[in-house]
């Protein structure tokens, strides 16, 4: 099944736009089996476009892509599986409702095209693919039993069963505990030695200079550097993947003397989540928070918005203490959330631009009879959109027609436009492009200028270094870290992460 | 999911353009009648027996709309609207003189015993679908039977006649010419656009019915909202059988059972996504017309009126088609006009 002679895996020149902007400027890259290439980059460097290109979710503007031999400009996902490219993605794409064997064996039937599925049969696919791994997991159990680790392994487990000859990890170690990193460590390493081409995408310094052979890094759509990792410093990797040029530069706006603290979070506690959190936030303040997937940062987030439920601990605004039970309270308290994912939680996608940006704020332009009149909001959305620099001819438009750096941007116009005391960021900057990137820390660091408290929680570790006067790491639901104005830099903040 | 919701907003994302498609469908029909027979259709009488009918579908449909924009759907409309004209029609006979006298007053509290009904059929719909979370689908499945058995046990399953003359000459009197129900029909179509044009309430109906997670994340009290939709589709249930009672002088339990799924034929046809979040008033209403048309024009060409059925829902089918190729070929449009640029 998997791959034996040293076969190479390349694309040259590949371009890729996504509506003006460009996602990939001509990267070439090339991998050959029996080799741990790691691809490595910081969020919206192009990483994700190139796996996509190369497991044929998207085909390239332009570009050539060689897959042992066979040359292809562009490739169907299926076809990209034929060759024996795989991807694990950071959530694995498994079905938790069912067991482990039926993962496992769930794309080897449908790539066979067996219409019946033995049990008998299932069982003898997954224990056959886990210990060409050798690993040993209880196949029989329920998927959503099993660990992160387990998953990753299971994951693995199916893509060798599939004839993977490239293997794309995005992430793997995330999640993982040392322990864990090491046993998946020798699962890849023995994957390569049986021939397979793996690349391994991740910016832990530490762990790629552990596994991998081989480096490209990219950065803005280029490659920046790439070669063998021996001869890199762990120090050069991380200029490459950051640019020195924004490493440096804080740019966090002036505190005033003895700020009005806002909000005091004491010794907040949620069962399982996070655990003993206490920090406060003043007028004017920009506090950072980062941790890793499953962290609690998110709950945490949520949990002073009111959408998560607290066991322990009090919440107090401008002094008093309040219950967040809630969003309509958290509201009342003058909190704004801006939730991660702009498309599912954020907008109302097929909904004008316009009364995106006048859904929280509806009820506060309401007449005396009750009824709303169609210029105020026209008046209210339009001025926001020429306040935030929003790109549109009509603000009649569906909001879905912009761009994702513009609708955000709406996203955070509809809290603004409310002015509350204290907004919670969460990932305010994730899948936007460098300059709406820019602009977007911008428009946080007026407001905050103007007294707006700020909450981000970012995995963007130079965003976070660029505007925080405070950064807090969680982990494992408790605040570890504390890093205050100077001691903020990107080392040791990544430092403190892994 | 999302797919087919992105397909029917767009397609239903210029409401205009769905009204004045409607507009030129009704004027088709039209056509085609005047031309096959214009002797029957084109005459007073006939427009004077369409006014009379067209208000109960148009009302009961409106309040299907109301629940279906935030995306949920109300089946116990008629359940309602009967057990709402029974409360009336009771009150109003037990309070009859021998010879059908009776005090404008004791019509007004019937119609507010029936119409306050309608306010309780509908809260407890909301209650289920808003506060305890049940899909709408299921809970007015069970409230539509729930209110339907308690109407046939009630009355042993038989109607209520001979109401009063007074109250009778509402649903069946005219007004400056125009048939009563279908001026209520107009002042009831008006108020409801101006309530989901004009108010936030109504804004958050729309916004609602296009994701309720961003709504909830955009703190609009979603709950309140679409219980609300549930409490005005129970009222206008009422307002719809007290008309119908009026106009037929009686009350049933199980009258106007197939108006159910007209009504849902109707909002559909007239333009409202079944996902939720998009739809206007003027399209329902106009959907009411073209239904109510190809009815009596079946009648007028003096087709077999066991066809009916079939025709009117050949005429879904039709329009289904022509919505969807009509947004393919927008879709192909825009595509070519991206790829040129």
């Amino acid at each position: 099944m998997l791959a034996t002679q040293t076969a190479e895996y390349s694309v040259r020149n590949i371009v890729k736009s996504f509506g003006g902007a460009k996602a990939l400027a001509g990267v070439s890259m090339s991998v050959s089996a029996e080799e741990v290439h790691c691809l490595a980059g910081e969020n919206g460097s192009g990483k994700s476009t190139l796996i996509k290109i190369m497991s044929g979710v998207h085909a390239p503007d332009s570009g050539l892509i060689t897959l042992a031999g066979k040359e292809f400009t562009h490739l169907s996902p299926r076809q990209a599986v034929n060759e024996g490219v795989q991807v694990i993605f950071q959530d694995f794409s498994l079905l938790p409702n069912l067991t482990v064997a039926e993962n496992i064996a769930l794309p080897t039937n449908i790539l066979n095209s067996s219409r019946f599925i033995g049990k008998k049969e299932t069982k003898k696919i997954a224990e056959e693919a886990l210990g060409h791994i050798g690993v040993d997991i209880d196949i029989n159990s329920p998927l959503l039993e099993t660990s992160i680790a387990s998953k990753q392994l299971i994951a693995i487990a199916r893509a060798t069963n599939l004839g993977v000859q490239m293997l794309f990890m995005d992430e793997p170690t995330t999640a993982l505990t040392r322990k864990e990193v090491k046993k998946l460590f020798e699962v890849v390493d023995q994957l390569r030695k049986r021939g397979v081409a793996i690349v391994f995408v991740s910016h832990k310094i530490d762990e790629i200079q552990e596994i991998c052979n081989t480096i490209t890094v990219l950065r803005n759509g280029e490659v920046v550097a790439e070669g063998l990792m021996s001869d890199f410093k762990a120090k050069e990797i991380a200029t490459a993947m950051t640019g020195s040029e924004i490493a440096t530069s804080r740019i966090a706006p002036l505190l005033g003397k003895n700020p009005r603290t806002l909000v005091e979070l004491e010794k907040l506690t949620s069962k399982n989540t996070f655990d003993d959190v206490s920090f406060s936030i003043s007028e004017g303040e920009i506090i950072g928070l980062t941790g890793l997937l499953g962290s609690g940062r998110t709950e945490l987030a949520e949990a002073i918005f009111g959408q998560y439920p607290v066991d322990a601990g009090s919440i107090k605004v401008d002094g008093k203490e309040v219950t967040l039970n809630s969003p309509e309270a958290a509201l009342a308290s003058g909190i704004g959330y801006v939730p991660p994912d702009r498309l599912t939680q954020g907008l109302f996608l097929e909904q004008s631009i316009l009364r995106n940006i006048v859904a929280v704020g509806l009820d506060r332009q309401r007449s005396r009879w009750g009824s709303i009149s169609k210029k105020k909001l026209a008046k209210i959305g339009s001025s926001w959109i020429s306040e935030l620099r929003i790109k549109t001819k009509n603000p009649s438009n569906p909001v879905s027609s912009l761009s994702g750096g513009n609708q955000q941007r709406v996203v955070l116009a509809k809290w603004l436009s409310i002015n509350p005391k204290v907004m919670i960021l969460n990932g305010p900057t994730v899948g936007v492009d460098v300059g709406s990137k820019r602009e977007i820390l911008e428009i946080i660091r007026d407001r905050a200028q103007a007294g707006m408290a700020f909450l981000l929680v970012s995995d963007d570790i130079p965003e976070l270094v660029q505007i925080c006067h405070k950064v807090l790491v969680i982990r494992h639901g408790k605040i570890s870290k504390e890093f205050i104005d100077n001691q903020i830099s990107e080392s040791a903040i990544y430092k403190e992460l892994n | 999911m999302s797919e087919l919701r992105n397909r029917f907003a767009s397609s239903t994302l210029l409401s205009d353009r769905k009204v004045t498609q409607l507009m030129g469908f009704t004027l088709l029909v039209l056509l085609i009648f005047s031309y096959f027979s214009s002797d029957i259709f084109f005459t007073p009488e006939n427009f004077t027996s369409m006014a009379f009918q067209i208000p109960e579908v148009a009302i009961l449909s409106i309040a299907v709309m109301l629940s279906m924009l935030t995306g949920g759907i109300d089946l116990s409309i008629v359940a309602t609207s009967n057990l709402a004209a029974l409360l009336a029609a009771y009150i109003l006979t037990k309070h009859m003189s021998e010879d059908g006298e009776i005090t404008n007053l004791w019509i007004l509290m019937a119609c507010l015993a029936g119409i306050l009904l309608g306010l309780i059929c509908g809260g407890i719909n909301a209650l289920l679908i808003a506060v305890l979370n049940i899909t709408p689908i299921l809970a007015t499945l069970a409230t539509l039977t729930l209110f339907n058995g308690i109407a046939i046990g009630l009355t042993n399953g038989v109607s209520i006649s001979g109401l009063p003359e007074q109250f009778a000459r509402i649903g069946n009197g005219t007004f400056f010419g125009v048939p009563t129900p279908f001026v209520l029909m107009v002042l009831i179509a008006l108020l409801v656009a101006l309530i989901i044009n004009r108010s936030s309430l109504g804004l958050k109906i729309f916004l609602i019915g296009t994701n309720r997670k961003a709504a909830q994340y955009s703190v609009m009290g979603d709950k309140r909202v679409i219980a609300w939709t549930y409490v005005i589709s129970g009222l206008l249930s009422s307002l719809a059988g007290l008309i119908i009672a009026s106009r037929m002088s009686a009350a049933s339990p199980d009258f106007g059972n197939s108006y159910i799924l007209l009504a849902i034929v109707v909002v559909v046809l007239g333009g409202v996504n079944p996902m939720g979040g998009f739809g206007t008033v003027t399209g329902v209403v106009l959907a009411t017309i073209v239904l109510q048309m190809v009815a009596s024009g079946f009648n007028a060409l003096r087709f077999n009126q066991f066809f009916y059925l079939a025709a009117q829902g050949g005429v879904l089918v039709l329009v289904m088609i022509f919505n969807v190729v009509l947004e393919n070929r927008r879709r192909s449009k825009s595509i070519n006009k991206s790829l040129e640029s």
